[in-house]
């Protein structure tokens, strides 16, 4: 260590080794936080419309329109090391020729501890609809609230937190306000 | 998704791995230069049985299991559909990988030689001129 250039490198050296140290630690100290949320989500009402999407002009196609009960609180999944949270709605179902979907109906991004806990009835903010273009041949739906927890540095980790207690059926489609 | 410019992201993508919505993919559509980072807002799981003479007419799909997905950005109101080129769904092979993790800001030292060319031909020589003058 007789030179600059030599002590540059050592100091710099270390430094980096320091920082990937620390980073390291703050990734796995996200292990230790093993929180599990809870909540609960019914359905209040499930709608299937004859309708047409803006994009798709000329496809007459179902669309459901569903408005949910969901109540949950998701605070213990804050800690030092979480940038933000991404809940999301989804309805899972097969139809009748085996295709399994699930399509994210809500979805919202949760930033601090405090706007953590949901409770809320409302509709759905991405459309329903099924790749046949009709619910008439849909098995019964379920629907769940799942979580994903985004680190500022880590591993993204995914987890449930409300699912309704049963499948629910789609009802025959209407035609809308006639 | 809270991603800047600079983050350096893991990839995962064995070949069998289904993926759920929720999930943060990479995907770049044939044709477009650059890699898309956005979420899985639907997944639907199509098996194109053998029996079709030619690909199925509505999909527009070879024979087989496919996974069929629409993405959205976090902070965007509307799905990507726009930005696939006419495709309607992506497909298993339009994937890179899936996020599984995060270090954010490591990558600017590589942006910053990019966007200062001048940068890096004064760390060039820099470099150059150390190896000149080292003794050992």
């Amino acid at each position: 260590m007789h030179s600059i250039y030599a002590r540059a490198n050592g100091i710099s050296g270390l430094w980096s080794t320091c920082v990937m140290v620390l980073l390291g630690a703050v990734a796995l100290s996200s292990f230790l936080f093993n929180a599990e949320s809870k909540g609960s989500l019914d359905i209040v009402s499930l709608k299937v419309f004859h309708s047409k999407t803006r994009r798709y002009p000329f496809r007459n196609e179902e669309i459901g329109f569903v408005k949910f009960n969901l109540s949950a609180d998701l605070t213990p999944l804050f800690n030092w090391n979480t940038k933000q949270l991404f809940v999301y709605l989804e309805a899972e179902y097969t139809n009748a020729q085996g295709v399994n979907n699930t399509v994210v109906i809500w979805d919202r991004i949760v930033r601090r501890k405090d706007d953590a806990t949901i409770d809320i009835i409302q509709k759905e903010k991405y459309k329903l609809r099924d790749l046949s273009g009709s619910f008439s041949n849909v098995l019964p739906a379920q629907y769940s609230l799942k979580y994903s927890v985004m680190p500022y540095v880590g591993v993204l980790t995914y987890g449930e937190a409300a699912r309704t207690m049963k499948a629910i059926d789609f009802p025959d489609a209407r035609d809308s306000v006639s | 998704p809270r991603f800047y410019r600079g983050d350096l992201l893991f990839l995962t993508n064995p070949p069998g791995q289904r993926y759920h919505t929720g999930d943060i993919t990479v995907y770049r559509i044939p044709g477009a230069e650059i890699p898309i980072v956005h979420r899985v807002l639907e997944t639907r799981d199509v098996f194109i049985p053998f029996d079709y003479g030619e690909p199925h007419p509505k999909l527009k799909l070879p024979p087989g299991e496919h996974q069929l997905m629409l993405t959205k950005g976090d902070n965007n109101h509307v799905d990507d559909i726009d930005l696939y080129r006419g495709l309607e769904w992506l497909d298993r092979r339009h994937i890179i990988g899936k996020v599984r993790g995060f270090l954010p800001y490591i990558g600017y030292v590589t942006i910053a030689m990019n966007d200062f060319p001048q940068l890096k031909y004064a760390l060039l020589r820099g470099l150059g001129l150390l190896a000149v003058i080292q003794r050992e």
